[in-house]
């Protein structure tokens, strides 16, 4: 596999598992980075516990999960009514990729306004792409990959 | 936090911060919206327009509702419950207030559990239980039906 990034496990559920994408150039991964980054921001927690709930309780239900691309695999995690927002891409109900986030601008409510996010969205389809073609080009599932990838 | 950490660790130790008062709300958000989004699929509506046009909602708010999104009153709640025909909340309220004001030791309780009858027993594990909870219990039921006894010990 000769991607530009390494794919990480970040907490393995029973409905669901979360894996994050750490870039060949990046100390931290992009879930990581998005963690520290905002931590003083009090939408983390809601974050964190939602994303467990979604592991151990639900799985990643459509309800969830707005689609933010072209392609419907891309998206964000749906929070409380705040600005924050956590990018990800999203396998069936039970693979989530997540990638890094950010702040919307309140004044500019779509999304393709708010540049720093959408280039956040933009990579997240690069990597998209470039996953479903090795699988493709494999015979790989998702999961096979995972498992061969996301350690 | 070390560097060194997986993002594995990181994220769990994160968890273990979360507020009691967090995960209490982040639980409820997301057991109603499920409650809701499972009772409409199992409702005589169609679908989920359907649904909200049927309670007067704008479909828009009925997603923010599905998503977890909203702080929404008893009094929705209720509407919803009305027109789904289901019990979306419920609230324990099997111990009343008059109930609650004997404070019982557990060791007490367990020394007349022999006492009991099928029935008086399958309510006293129901106490012994609370009990274990470090909530606090009632006696009021028992002690009522078995007064002698408690009178005795």
């Amino acid at each position: 596999m000769n991607f530009n990034f390494n794919i990480n496990e970040v907490y393995p559920g029973s409905k669901a598992r979360i894996y994050t994408i750490r870039y060949k150039n990046e100390d931290k991964s992009e879930f990581r980075k998005f963690l520290e980054d905002f931590s003083g921001n009090p939408e983390i927690d809601q974050i964190t516990h939602r994303l467990q709930n979604i592991t151990e309780r639900y799985g990643l239900r459509d309800d969830w999960f707005r689609q933010e691309s072209r392609n419907p695999k891309i998206g964000r995690i749906l929070l409380d009514s705040g600005l924050l927002r956590l990018f990800c891409i999203r396998w069936e109900n039970d693979i989530i990729i997540l990638g890094y986030g950010g702040e919307k601008d309140p004044k500019k409510p779509k999304l393709i306004d708010n540049p720093d996010l959408m280039t956040i969205v933009n990579k997240l389809e690069t990597v998209y792409d470039q996953i479903s073609y090795y699988i493709k080009r494999n015979g790989l599932t998702i999961r096979e990959f995972l498992e061969l990838e996301g350690k | 936090m070390k560097m060194n950490k997986s993002d594995k660790e990181y994220f769990e130790e994160l968890l273990a911060q979360v507020p009691d008062d967090v995960v209490r709300l982040v639980d409820h958000q997301m057991e109603i919206s499920v409650a809701i989004a499972d009772a409409i699929d199992r409702s005589k509506y169609k679908n989920r327009k359907e649904f909200a046009e049927a309670i007067g909602m704008k479909p828009s708010m009925l997603s923010r509702i599905l998503a977890g999104n909203v702080n929404l009153t008893l009094k929705t709640i209720t509407k919803i419950e009305s027109a789904l025909e289901t019990e979306i909340i419920n609230v324990n309220t099997q111990l009343s207030v008059q109930e609650k004001q004997y404070n019982i030791p557990p060791e007490l309780i367990t020394s007349f559990s022999s006492y009991f009858t099928q029935k008086e027993a399958s309510l006293f594990n129901r106490i012994k239980q609370y009990s274990e909870d470090g909530v606090l219990i009632s006696g009021s039921v028992f002690c009522g039906v078995k007064e002698g006894v408690y009178g005795n010990a």
